[in-house]
């Protein structure tokens, strides 16, 4: 996975709401930099725990330094929009006056797929961005972006084709080129879906692999957060299991939560062979961490799981 | 708001050979007629709502619930071929049970279309509106038009006299509240000042009142036609002008939308889990509902650890006979140990619920060891519920 990932420069992490999208992109930017990677990771979501997670940071629309590897933005629709029209209007005060109005607000619902475009032109001018003596290398060798939730991810990756079918001449049809070719493009961009091993993530992931599919992104390993990283081999299994269990009589006390950890256990195995089943890769499997407070420290597990899967949560289904 | 009464088992009215038994919740289902739930994204709600039907029509209930969850899951679940817009009856019949449950999706567009031909002083005002270009975009885009329409809808289900109670899942929101201040917040949109200004765009900027604002926002509004790719403006003022004609019926829905979500036949259920996290949203829905006048009446830890499977302390050395057992017997204290830790965690985090809320209701469903993906587990899980 963490090969695939930094095989190119622009990678999107998407999956169902509360599946830890923002911890498996900040994993992935850590497994990265550990890699040599000048990382950048965004969030597109104005309300997201990306900073909170960076040790209690206010990400601005701007990358922020975290560390001289690392560094972290967030694009909020409402900058976005600012920008655009201080670009036009030229004056920031009258920008941000028309965004307070409701009335706004409702002509640029008229406008759908405005803000996704935006923020695609964003995220690509961080792809693009040169620094350097001659501008010879890039700023960022990745940009890892925590995208929004399924439901949203789709029509955001699919702005740019929609646009141009929408408007094939006008003055923004060479911008939504450059980034349909961007997306579309298996060398530099691609797209990971965080799911979880329980059967309504699945069923969702499912689902949401054929719909990026469709529309042409290509897809990575997909990565199944907060796997349980105990687990009974399948000899222990069959004896926990057994009728009466293959277990000394005295540990009878510890049956029951035994009994239940591998119903779970089998269950959560049941949804991994699904996903291995009907997607093209392997899934990667991350260990659940402690609850609390998430940090950097806390997220090393996972970046160890992604960077080396086999040796620390891969299995196979009993 | 009552303590929990004794448990007392009723007859089995599915069959399953295991008694119903009541729970804290059975009085809500017995009484009301409206249940609304909830919760943050991911907590169960919408399998809650569904189990709650279920568990008012064993009641003897006419039941319908209203979910905004369109998964094919629960519809699979619930053992139905289509779950939309109109009502569909859940297969309970076969079962004993005495009541009935429908199950239907919100559908926000639809709904939106029928407002406004309710609303609308002509058929030719509807059309007006129906036709409008942006009006699908705007219909569904529109803040809060969504929470908006589950309240409508409901009230439509309420005044139809099909159903004793309808139990309703709400749209995961960052606030519990959205839903009901949709309505406030989508007339003061639709008021004449909103279509005026699109008449006359300038008065956006009416303090700036100045030639340059004017030249500005023309400006950008050329660009979001540049944008967009169609005559925008004028398309949303014709939008916004026609939707003026109804603000009063939406005015007068809206108020007698909050009245009924104040009648004492309604109930507010919050779900949850015992995650700290969704406990600390959990009670921060608890402080809206109350700082609104919402009739709470208790919440739904989905998802509990089932605390009776730890064996009794103290636990027998565990003494193993081979290098297998000794691995074998090194997990199962490892379990256990955990196990304990986790129910100690989930009981301090209800605990937390209880002490905010004192009173109110608390019904925990275990953890099972898979999801509710079958009628005959979301009939168990119902079983919890009353």
């Amino acid at each position: 996975m963490l090969d695939a990932a930094l095989q190119r420069r622009l990678v999107f992490i998407t999956g169902k709401g509360g599946v830890g999208r923002t911890a498996v992109a900040l994993s992935l930017a850590l497994a990265a930099v550990r890699a040599g990677k000048r990382t950048l990771v965004v969030e597109v979501n104005p309300l997201g725990r990306l900073g909170e997670y960076l040790g209690d940071r206010t990400l601005a629309p701007e990358p922020t330094e975290i560390t001289p590897e690392l560094a972290a933005a967030t694009i909020a629709p409402t900058v976005i929009l600012e920008d655009f029209l201080a670009g036009m209007l030229r004056i920031r005060a009258l920008a941000r006056r028309l965004l307070e109005s409701n009335t706004f607000r409702v002509v640029t619902a008229a406008a759908p797929g405005l803000e996704d475009f935006l923020t695609l032109v964003r995220i690509a001018e961080w792809e693009e961005e040169r620094i350097g003596f001659r501008r010879k290398r890039h700023r960022f060798d990745l940009v890892i972006v925590d995208a929004p939730a399924t439901g949203h991810s789709v029509p955001l990756l699919s702005t740019p084709d929609t646009l141009l079918k929408m408007l094939p001449f006008g003055p923004l049809t060479s911008t939504a080129r450059d980034l349909a070719m961007l997306l579309g493009d298996p060398k530099r961009a691609a797209v990971a879906i965080v799911t979880r091993a329980e059967e309504m993530a699945v069923n969702e992931t499912l689902e949401l692999a054929t719909a990026l599919m469709r529309i042409g992104v290509t897809l990575l390993p997909t990565i199944v957060n907060a796997v349980d990283p105990f687990r009974f081999t399948r000899p222990e299994g069959r004896r926990v299991a057994a009728e009466p269990p293959d277990l000394p009589p005295e540990w009878a006390p510890y049956l029951g939560v035994a009994r239940f950890t591998l119903a779970r256990q089998r269950a959560a195995e049941r949804q991994i062979r699904r996903l291995t089943q009907a997607l093209p890769d392997r899934p990667i499997c991350l260990p659940s961490v402690e609850a609390g407070k998430l940090t950097l420290e806390t997220l090393e597990p996972l970046a160890d799981a992604l960077a080396h899967p086999r040796a620390s949560t891969s299995r196979r289904a009993s | 708001m009552t303590e929990p009464e004794a448990r007392v088992p009723i007859v089995d009215a599915d069959q399953t050979g295991e008694p119903i038994v009541d729970s804290p919740l059975s009085p809500l289902l017995d009484t009301q007629r409206l249940i609304v739930c909830v919760g943050s994204g991911g907590v169960g709600k919408t399998t809650t709502a569904a189990a709650l039907g279920i568990a008012a029509a064993k009641r003897g209930r006419e039941t319908a619930v209203l979910t905004i969850d369109p998964a094919r899951r629960l519809r699979d679940a619930l053992g139905i071929t289509t779950l939309d817009g109109e009502p569909h009856r859940v297969p309970l019949g076969r079962r004993g049970v005495k009541g009935s449950l429908d199950a239907m999706v919100l559908d926000t567009k639809r709904t939106f279309d029928e407002l406004i031909q309710r609303y609308a002083p002509t058929s030719a005002a509807a059309e007006r509106v129906l036709t409008n270009r942006i009006y699908a975009s705007v219909s569904t885009v529109l803040a809060g038009s969504q929470e908006y329409m589950a309240m409508e809808r409901l009230h439509a289900l309420a005044g139809s006299g099909h159903y004793d109670l309808l139990v309703v899942d709400t749209p995961p929101t960052q606030h519990a509240l959205d839903f009901l201040e949709a309505p406030e917040r989508l007339t003061a949109l639709l008021t004449s000042r909103a279509a005026a200004i699109l008449q006359n765009p300038s008065l956006i900027l009416a303090r700036e009142g100045s030639r340059l604002a004017q030249a500005a926002l023309s400006a950008v509004l050329r660009g979001l036609e540049r944008f967009t790719g169609f005559e925008m403006l004028r398309d949303v003022a014709e939008f916004v002008a026609g939707l003026e004609e109804f603000s009063a019926g939406f005015q007068e829905r809206a108020a007698s939308v909050a009245q009924f979500l104040r009648e004492p036949a309604t109930s507010f259920v919050l779900v949850t889990t015992a995650a700290p996290a969704r406990v600390a949203e959990t009670l921060a829905f608890h402080r809206e509902l109350v700082r609104a006048g919402l009739p709470f009446a208790g919440f739904v830890v989905n998802r509990v650890l089932p605390p009776g499977l730890l064996g009794t302390p103290p636990l027998p050395d565990v003494e193993p006979a081979s290098d297998a057992d000794r691995e074998l017997g090194r997990k199962l204290v490892e379990l256990q140990r955990r196990f304990a830790a986790m129910v100690l965690a989930e009981r301090a985090e209800i605990d937390r619920l209880r002490a905010a809320a004192p009173g109110a209701l608390v019904v925990e469903v275990p953890l099972a060891t898979d999801e509710p993906s079958s009628l005959s587990r979301l009939i168990t899980l119902s079983r919890a519920l009353g």
